[in-house]
């Protein structure tokens, strides 16, 4: 072997045995639970495929896949053009734009606990600052948000959080070479027109890795919905037994539950498996679809 | 004519522009702002209806019961000293991955850099529950050994982002070096990270915070005394007959989050500059 091989391997190499420790493994291991009976404690039976022909007729595990794929789209969706939006917006000319785009990207640095705790006081329904807004214009509308609204509730917190995606736009607009769109301008044409002719098209890569990257995120949200409508003083180990409004009970918060309030270990890891499998059909899907809308710069 | 129209047409728009700018700020910093405003209410202002936006009398003492109802520092000890088991090693570690990836053309490289970059798109709260089931089987749940793997095998993001900050030097800077004697580790050492401040800062404040703002990860590996102040505020802050004292917890929360938000201005630079660079932009 090269003398250069071999130290890129030297190197290297720790990185690939840590990978299969923290990664394939645990993977390999889980798969395997998830073909046998385990509550955790005795030693796990192998049952080959019947978790996975239970979930089938699990009306649960049904119902938490349309859950997640229903917060899946709106989030993505809701997110997406809102920091395309504001990114938007920042990219001219503009006194302070440093200063809005600091102020803007400031939520996206708070804690988990800290954003659920605060929408959970802002949406709180006798004396949350939201109430005390809508009653301004109307006293009749004070909403129970956690309990009636609530997969809107969350995703008005990531939609709060979206300065990390609104800094990446903002990035990828100040990249768009100028040329361009003066251009479009000499031609006389709208701002609507370059934003749907010029800047849209190329801005398209970025939105489909933040989509991507949004929809795997989207698939593992569980601490805010339930810590969203928890009930106080919960012992810690119980935190992961407590039941979130229906509509915000999704596939991810069922494997734990499966895990750590049922003691099946393995029926939870056949509902991990199939999450994964199907949050990656889901996302080779839309990329197939997409990438028709896709522009490439180097094509 | 006309150029004068456009001239006023272009200052309306900036003033709306200006109008909804401000009108958003405002709405970004008031849940902020509500916190703050929140943790200095009694337990009665907390659950009055109709709700009452200022307090009548500010509680301070809110702030000290959060610091006494629960062994506030020990926690903030912990979650300090699990961010550094995770973040030192993970720095070491994730600088020699880079340089490797960045620095050397050997067979076998574009396959191991493209592992790291679908590792990086996967949230670790997803895998979460395999590595539980295996971290048990060895029997390193409740310890903090699992951040110091964690930390030894670097995260994705970091070596993606230490990779990219490394190919911008000049390899003539590298070769000469060679040629007076230093070893290939050696460059990485003496020349690389020294040169490397801003992309280093990114990793630590980056990965600080990732450990320090941390929920599931502590609820599912640690447990009692051991664990983080987050996962201990969403539990503490409880009288005997169940009910959550919730400005008490939100005083606790205002504390907790003071560090992240300091190394976040002072970071911020760097910060948004690690961000650009991870999605494979120049800031």
């Amino acid at each position: 072997m090269k003398r250069e091989t071999r130290v890129f391997y030297l190197l290297i190499g720790p990185w690939i045995a840590m990978f299969l420790f923290l990664n394939v493994f645990p993977m390999a291991y889980s798969f395997y639970l998830s073909l046998t009976t385990f509550d955790g404690i005795f030693a796990p039976r192998f049952k080959g495929l019947v978790n996975y022909v239970k979930l089938i007729s699990d009306y649960r595990f049904a119902n938490s896949i349309y859950n997640t794929l229903r917060f899946t789209f709106f989030n993505v969706l809701a997110t997406l053009v809102f920091s395309f939006s504001i990114a938007y917006l920042l990219n001219r000319n503009l006194k302070g734009r440093g200063f809005f785009r600091s102020i803007f990207f400031v939520p996206y640095a708070v804690p988990i606990i800290a954003t659920v705790f605060i929408w959970k006081t802002l949406f709180n329904r006798e004396s949350g600052l939201i109430n005390i807004i809508l009653a301004l214009f109307n006293p009749n509308v004070a909403q129970n948000f956690l309990v009636d609204l609530p997969t809107f509730t969350l995703i008005v917190m990531f939609v709060w959080q979206a300065g990390g995606s609104m800094i990446i736009f903002l990035a990828g607009l100040q990249n768009i070479p100028k040329q361009l769109v003066e251009a479009a301008d000499i031609d006389g044409a709208s701002g609507f027109l370059k934003l749907v002719k010029i800047i849209l098209p190329l801005m398209s890569p970025i939105i489909l890795y933040q989509a991507v990257v949004g929809i795997m995120l989207s698939f593992s949200v569980i601490v805010q919905p339930i810590l969203l409508t928890s009930s106080p003083g919960a012992a810690f180990t119980a935190f992961l037994n407590q039941q979130p409004p229906l509509e915000n009970y999704f596939t991810i918060i069922y494997a734990f539950q499966q895990c750590f309030t049922n003691q099946s270990f393995g029926y939870g890891m056949a509902v991990v498996w199939m999450m994964f499998i199907i949050m990656l059909l889901l996302t080779f899907v839309f990329l197939k679809i997409i990438n028709r809308l896709v522009y490439y710069e180097h094509e | 004519m006309s150029t004068s129209r456009t001239r006023v047409t272009q200052s309306i728009q900036q003033v709306l522009l200006y109008l909804f700018l401000s009108v958003f700020t405002v709405a970004v910093l008031m849940p902020l702002f509500w916190l703050v405003l929140s943790s200095l209410k009694t337990q009665q202002e907390m659950v009055t209806y109709p709700p009452v936006f200022l307090p009548v009398k500010f509680q301070f003492g809110n702030y000290l019961l959060a610091l006494t109802k629960i062994r506030y520092f020990r926690y903030l000890w912990n979650t300090i000293l699990l961010s550094m088991i995770y973040t030192v090693p993970g720095m070491a570690s994730a600088s020699i991955f880079a340089y490797a990836f960045a620095r050397f053309n050997v067979p076998g490289k574009n396959f191991l850099f493209s592992i790291v970059l679908v590792v990086l798109m996967i949230p670790p709260v997803s895998v979460l529950l395999p590595e539980y089931v295996f971290f048990a089987k060895l029997k390193l749940v409740g310890t903090y050994n699992i951040w110091l793997l964690w930390g030894l095998g670097a995260n994705p993001l970091f070596i993606y982002l230490l990779r990219q900050f490394f190919s911008y030097f000049p390899r003539e800077m590298e070769e000469a070096a060679i040629i007076d004697g230093c070893s290939r580790i050696g460059v990485l050492f003496r020349i690389f990270l020294p040169l490397s401040k801003p992309a280093l800062i990114t990793v630590f404040i980056l990965s600080f915070l990732w450990v320090y703002g941390d929920f599931m990860g502590p609820v599912i590996f640690l447990s009692g005394q051991n664990t983080t102040l987050p996962v201990a505020m969403a539990n503490g802050y409880v009288v005997r007959n169940g009910i959550l004292l919730v400005s008490v917890l939100l005083s606790g929360i205002v504390i907790y989050i003071i560090p992240v938000l300091l190394i976040f201005i002072f970071g911020q630079k760097y910060y948004i500059r690690g961000l650009l660079s991870s999605s494979g932009m120049k800031g």
